[in-house]
């Protein structure tokens, strides 16, 4: 009996010991959120004046590429992209304004988002911002194409192998993960 | 991805765990269970056998710097905050660890008239160990942002297996002051994972012909796992399917353990022992993935070449299929158990009586003992060692008790409290690892929490 007791005593103690808890708020996690940001480089080209001697008859020369871009269709950036912001570096060093358009297009072919006109005056080295978030991140989300399309406006010096269209973008990419 | 944050909550709320050391266990020859630390512990006793299922439980998880206290405390601290913080005070050296171990079954008898113990019984074992990833968790705060700064992939070091364990061990007294004993195990392996000697760096720097250049150097890194992944057309496994894998329907595996206890004097005793020096063979619906090499990306190349267009995203995906390339692999693979090594030293005084023993030294029993203990195990990095001090102490017939002090590379102050008491042939026991942190047990840093009930008969 007298073992019964002590053992019976042992174990009390230990529970009021281990009930001495401070008081803790689990739900935090719940509303967590980590606010991340990833620099992404993204389109690059080089335009050399050379390519273009074909073109010296015309007033309005323009150039067009694109390619299947599926980013935004990826499951984690269509949860958690907040905000995106586009920066391009152009460095025209063609004798001509360049405009430069950049279009995101859907699976049809639909164009869903639209950056630029983007001038690129002649001889210079610019460089844009272009914020998107809200509405223009949505339909960001439904496109998985990128246009670049380049327009210049050719004057009466001819092209050659000095000159250069020199193009970077890039995006910092805000992610909320909750 | 509320899986994503949790894994970072999880790793950073349970850190450098203790590990199953059980520094109260060791040598304390009135539990049976303390014969699966050191086979060659020949009881007082001529007949074990542990209440099925609860004859041996026993669950450690450990956090050492930070506690869960730390983190879910309510206070006007932003949480998310609270977490960079300690995310960014850890180190690729902090790990976790969490074993659980249940007695399905446990007995053991002395051979009549011999000085043989043989034992034998079935466990489930869940072991997982896991280096901090320090540079991933610091990656999934910053992103991509900090240029320049390299992220080691090679901290991704994971070892986790559930398995079961059928065991059978003997005692053998070889004469007056020597004991020693073996245990063979075989293993039935129901789920494993492990990463291990994985490399390689990324970082983003400034670009060349870009805003950045994306790089992935010298990458290796391996995955494999059984029992866990399962094709989309598989079902996913059951309860039952674990349980079964568990008790001798998965992967196999062998192992021994060993151990001697040799009285230097009536009253000196030094120990030995080694466990799980074994292996285990993966097979139950492995799935194991690799990739190796070298990676360096600025964006995409527009050419403007209408008369060739080129899909470069296709040729994106393909340049990094190449250039990394990831392999799935099916077939089974061998893992190591994780081996463990004890030994101690122990003085034994203040003579209580003498009594009718069949294997004490001159029969004289002592209700006191001091000592000194050294475990060891071998983890994927580096082994991890522990230091204990004990005294022990009968405390009334049939009631023992054993205090333990344990410094290892983490805690200075782990105090553990083991009690064993006997009441006729019915035997329960109750060990509390760092009791002195069960106080507040939100802030303890590890708990450790081992209890068990057997039947014993003849002799003490």
């Amino acid at each position: 009996m007298k073992n019964w007791k002590l053992l019976i005593g042992l174990w009390t103690l230990l529970f009021v010991f281990a009930s001495c808890t401070d008081s803790l708020d689990f739900d935090q996690a719940d509303g967590a959120e980590f606010l991340t940001q990833n620099k992404l480089s993204i389109v690059h080209f080089k335009l050399d004046g050379i390519d273009f001697v074909d073109h010296q008859d015309l007033n309005l020369v323009t150039a067009k590429d694109s390619t299947r871009f599926d980013v935004f269709q990826e499951e984690f950036i269509q949860n958690h992209l907040v905000k995106l912001d586009l920066q391009f570096t152009i460095n025209n060093k063609f004798n001509y304004n360049t405009l430069v358009n950049l279009y995101f297009k859907n699976q049809q072919g639909v164009r869903e988002y639209q950056v630029g006109p983007l001038l690129a005056p002649a001889g210079q080295e610019e460089m844009f911002i272009h914020e998107i978030d809200d509405a223009g991140l949505e339909a960001l989300k439904r496109s998985n194409e990128i246009v670049i399309e380049l327009t210049s406006q050719k004057d009466s010096d001819a092209f050659n192998e000095e000159m250069f269209l020199d193009f970077q973008s890039s995006g910092i990419f805000y992610l909320n993960i909750h | 991805m509320k899986k994503s944050v949790f894994l970072v909550i999880a790793f950073i709320c349970s850190l450098k765990a203790m590990s199953q050391q059980k520094p109260v266990l060791y040598n304390f020859r009135e539990i049976p269970q303390a014969q699966l630390l050191n086979p060659s512990i020949i009881p007082e006793y001529k007949f074990h056998i542990g209440f099925p299922g609860l004859s041996g439980v026993y669950t450690n998880v450990g956090l050492k710097n930070v506690s869960v206290y730390d983190v879910f405390s309510k206070n006007n601290n932003d949480f998310v905050e609270k977490l960079r913080e300690i995310a960014y005070d850890l180190d690729k050296n902090d790990f976790f660890e969490i074993t659980q171990q249940v007695d399905v079954f446990n007995v053991g008898f002395q051979l009549p008239k011999s000085k043989l113990y043989i034992s034998t019984g079935i466990y489930q074992e869940l072991d997982l160990f896991m280096y901090y990833p320090q540079d991933a968790v610091q990656f999934f705060f910053e992103g991509t942002s900090v240029l320049d700064k390299r992220y080691n992939l090679g901290d991704l070091t994971v070892k986790g297996e559930l398995l079961g364990v059928f065991h059978i061990g003997v005692a053998k007294q070889l004469n007056e002051r020597l004991s020693v004993g073996g245990r063979f195990k075989l293993y039935s392996s129901a789920a494993n994972i492990q990463i291990k000697n994985s490399r390689g760096t990324y970082y983003t720097t400034q670009g060349t012909d870009n805003y950045y250049s994306h790089n992935f150097e010298d990458v290796y890194v391996k995955l494999q796992t059984s029992g866990i992944i399962y094709e989309d057309d598989q079902e996913d496994p059951t309860t039952s399917d674990y349980i079964k894998n568990t008790f001798f329907g998965g992967g196999l595996g062998v192992g021994l353990d060993g151990g001697f206890t040799y009285n230097v004097t009536d009253q000196w005793t030094v120990t030995g022992s080694f466990q799980d020096l074994g292996f285990v063979n993966n097979t139950v619906n492995t799935k194991s993935y690799t990739a190796k090499g070298n990676f360096e990306t600025q964006g995409i190349d527009f050419q403007f070449n209408p008369d060739e267009p080129l899909d470069y995203w296709q040729q994106l995906e393909d340049d990094l299929d190449e250039n990394i390339p990831r392999d799935t692999i099916y077939s089974s693979y061998t893992t190591m158990r994780p081996l463990k090594l004890h030994a101690s030293a122990s003085y034994r005084f203040h003579i209580l009586e003498k009594c009718e023993c069949y294997n004490t030294l001159e029969d004289i029993e002592y209700r006191e003992e001091v000592g000194g203990q050294i475990y060891t195990v071998f983890r994927p990095k580096k082994p991890r060692i522990a230091l204990t001090a004990f005294y022990a102490r009968r405390l009334f017939k049939n009631i023992y008790s054993k205090i333990t002090y344990t410094v290892d590379s983490y805690s200075y102050t782990n105090v553990g409290v083991g009690l064993s008491a006997k009441f006729g042939a019915f035997q329960m026991y109750g060990i509390f690892d760092n009791v002195l942190e069960i106080p507040n047990i939100y802030k303890a840093n590890q708990v450790g929490l081992q209890f068990g009930m057997n039947f014993i008969f003849g002799g003490k």
